[in-house]
């Protein structure tokens, strides 16, 4: 039995694992943002359409969010910043779990906008892998340490 | 720190130089430039049937619940959906428009655009306490006051309540 836990506990503590996140966790980012870069109405409509963001915040949101993606998307699968950038991936991540969740909890008839601008509805399978994929960034920055151009934050 | 200035740079620059860039700050419109009209001028209105409503979000918002009667226009298809169902409304008509959201002015769009298609009695609903910024949602007033509402595609009606 111990055995067992400390088998998985080396593979979650490992960073090779966290070198198969980065890479996961930043191809999905940079794939959400392409998307949305190019047409910000569209996703301002989806950031409106949440009825969270007020409406004074929702075109700068829209056009900073894909850019966000994008560069720590880039920043993760090379390793520069790597911390710095697993701790705005976990923001990212804790922003959309917040939005998704209590639209979901009042029953808004939106689609999430993750991917493209129509999509998928907001559901509870939404969050829960959001939620996955927030613990997939803080394992990063716990035990990323394999192919890095320049670490981020101290030791 | 240096992620968020890559990030903030990036941004500024592609949405200069994107064609289909955007407001970072977005437009807000003159409020004395379009006529509001308040819940119980409103319901008078609703009740003597010569008063257009608009409803101008989204069409699954409105799928889900809108004043009973109104019509659908929302921004995105607005051309289509008014080339179908206003080309022949009386341009000398009363029309209401209602449908604003925390993240959205779609009512204030939409009736501008109506304006623009040479409509000269176009209102906006307001709620009844512009103050509280969850109040100014007129849907919800409306609906909080009882008064006719269509929900959902079950085609349950709001009880009148008056």
């Amino acid at each position: 039995m111990n055995s067992i836990i400390s088998y998985i506990k080396r593979i979650v503590t490992s960073e090779y694992l966290a070198l198969v996140l980065r890479i996961f966790v930043g191809y999905f980012f940079i794939y959400s943002s392409v998307s949305k870069i190019p047409y910000p109405a569209q996703f301002a409509n989806n950031i409106a359409s949440y009825r969270l963001i007020p409406y004074p915040f929702v075109n700068i949101l829209a056009v900073v969010v894909p850019w966000a993606e994008l560069v720590t998307g880039l920043f993760i699968i090379i390793g520069l910043r790597n911390r710095a950038t697993a701790i705005v991936i976990g923001l990212l991540y804790f922003g959309f779990i917040i939005m998704v969740g209590l639209n979901v909890i009042v029953d808004s008839p939106i689609s999430c906008g993750c991917y493209d601008t129509v999509g998928e509805p907001v559901s509870w399978l939404k969050v829960g892998k959001n939620a996955i994929w927030l613990l997939f960034a803080l394992q990063i920055f716990f035990y990323d340490r394999l192919f890095l151009l320049r670490k981020g934050g101290r030791r | 720190m240096f992620i968020g200035i890559v990030v903030l740079l990036f941004a500024s620059i592609f949405n200069i130089s994107n064609p289909n860039r955007i407001n970072v700050i977005p437009k807000f419109h003159d409020p004395e430039e379009i006529s509001k009209v308040d819940m119980s001028e409103a319901k008078e209105k609703f009740d003597s049937e010569e008063t257009i409503f608009v409803d101008a979000r989204p069409d699954n918002f409105y799928n889900k619940i809108h004043i009973k009667g109104a019509a659908n226009l929302p921004l995105p298809i607005f051309e289509i959906k008014y080339g179908m169902e206003f080309i022949n409304v009386d341009k000398e008509k009363e029309i209401i428009v209602y449908g604003r959201s925390i993240g959205a002015q779609y009512d204030e769009e939409v009736a501008r655009l109506l304006q623009l298609n040479g409509h000269e009695n176009v209102k906006i609903l307001m709620g009844d306490h512009p103050y509280q910024p969850l109040r100014w949602i007129a849907l919800d007033t409306w609906k909080e006051n009882g008064y006719p509402v269509k929900i959902e595609v079950a085609e349950e009606e709001g009880a009148e309540n008056e």
